[in-house]
């Protein structure tokens, strides 16, 4: 059975792809700092992926394993500011989870691929980065890393047949955005080319889209649900 | 026994399957990075992670090939086909 690694399982979008992909037929091991509070049915293992011992850990168990298929890099934080505020804590940490944390997974992933010579890779970027969002400065900064980087490894792991794409959602419903006021959502979703707010179910389809077999030379795409 | 040789054999041997060549066409003064290297980047990864797997089960140690040092090209245990193979040894002589 093919096996998908999704970081950031304990809530949210993660914690909702983690749940779904399994009913397309595939084994989830899903990564967080903390185990989900609700109830899940995927292989929960510890990892903090802003730390590379904390991500080499996890995957040296894995290296040798023939079906690791994908790897869903969901993990995120957000934090509403204007920089000159933004203390230098909330800077490191957003851009060692968003970006940091991606590039350490898909480094220590590449091993099992090696051996596979199949693979997906689906990096999360966010409908932000389009418009540059006001207030979020910081987390665009980390976004636009995770677009630049997901060009740019798909070229190197092309040869492995490993696809890397980006999907990049506008806002959805979640703990990161909860506290963002609905008109100012509201502003945002209207920019995009279907004036729909996004929900974790497009981006389950767009997932799967990604992760199907027939995708095999779709790569280096950022996908922005709700199109721009 | 696993001598520098026969270390060297296991190498020569992989990087022809790797690369689909003949055997003869390397040797242990085949560069495996920097400017003149044989190899491409995707092909060198394929082969430490075949050596990693070698180190573990006929020496039962360690091989950390992703370190700093590792892909400098003057200093790098990875220059060669025979550093590479000395690095070895060393890391069965360290046990």
């Amino acid at each position: 059975m093919k096996k998908i690694i999704v970081s950031g399982c304990s809530s949210g979008i993660g914690y909702f792809l983690a749940e779904n992909i399994i009913q397309s037929g595939y084994k989830v091991i899903g990564l967080a700092r903390n185990e989900p509070k609700e109830k899940y049915s995927f292989d929960f293992e510890k990892c903090d992926i802003r730390n590379l011992d904390s991500v080499k850990s996890f995957f040296s168990k894995i290296k040798k394993d023939k079906d690791i298929y994908g790897l869903l890099n969901v993990a995120g934080v957000a934090s509403m500011n204007l920089l000159a505020s933004t203390p230098e804590k909330t800077i490191n940490n957003i851009i060692n989870t968003n970006l940091i944390g991606t590039i350490y997974c898909v480094k220590e992933v590449i091993p099992c691929f090696v051996r596979s010579r199949v693979g997906r890779i689906i990096n999360f970027s966010s409908f932000a980065v389009k418009i540059g969002l006001q207030g979020e400065s910081v987390y665009v900064a980390s976004k636009a890393g995770v677009e630049g980087f997901t060009r740019s490894i798909a070229r190197e792991l092309a040869p492995l047949n490993v696809t890397v794409n980006c999907i990049s959602p506008g806002p959805i419903q979640t703990k990161l955005t909860s506290k963002v006021p609905s008109s100012y959502i509201d502003k945002v979703i209207k920019q995009q080319i279907i004036d729909k707010q996004c929900t974790k179910e497009d981006i389950l389809k767009c997932t799967k889209l990604i992760l199907n077999k027939e995708s095999d030379k779709i790569t280096g795409e950022n996908f922005i649900i709700g199109g721009y | 026994m696993v001598t520098k040789s026969s270390v060297e054999k296991f190498i020569i041997k992989e990087l022809s399957r790797i690369c689909k060549e003949p055997q003869d066409s390397f040797s242990a003064t085949t560069q495996l990075v920097g400017e003149n290297r044989s190899i491409k980047s995707m092909q060198l990864v394929e082969l430490l992670l075949k050596m990693e797997d070698y180190v573990e089960e006929n020496l039962n140690s360690e091989f950390n090939w992703a370190d700093n040092s590792a892909m400098s090209e003057t200093w790098s245990i990875l220059r060669t086909v025979g550093s590479l193979a000395e690095h070895v040894i060393e890391l069965n002589s360290k046990k």
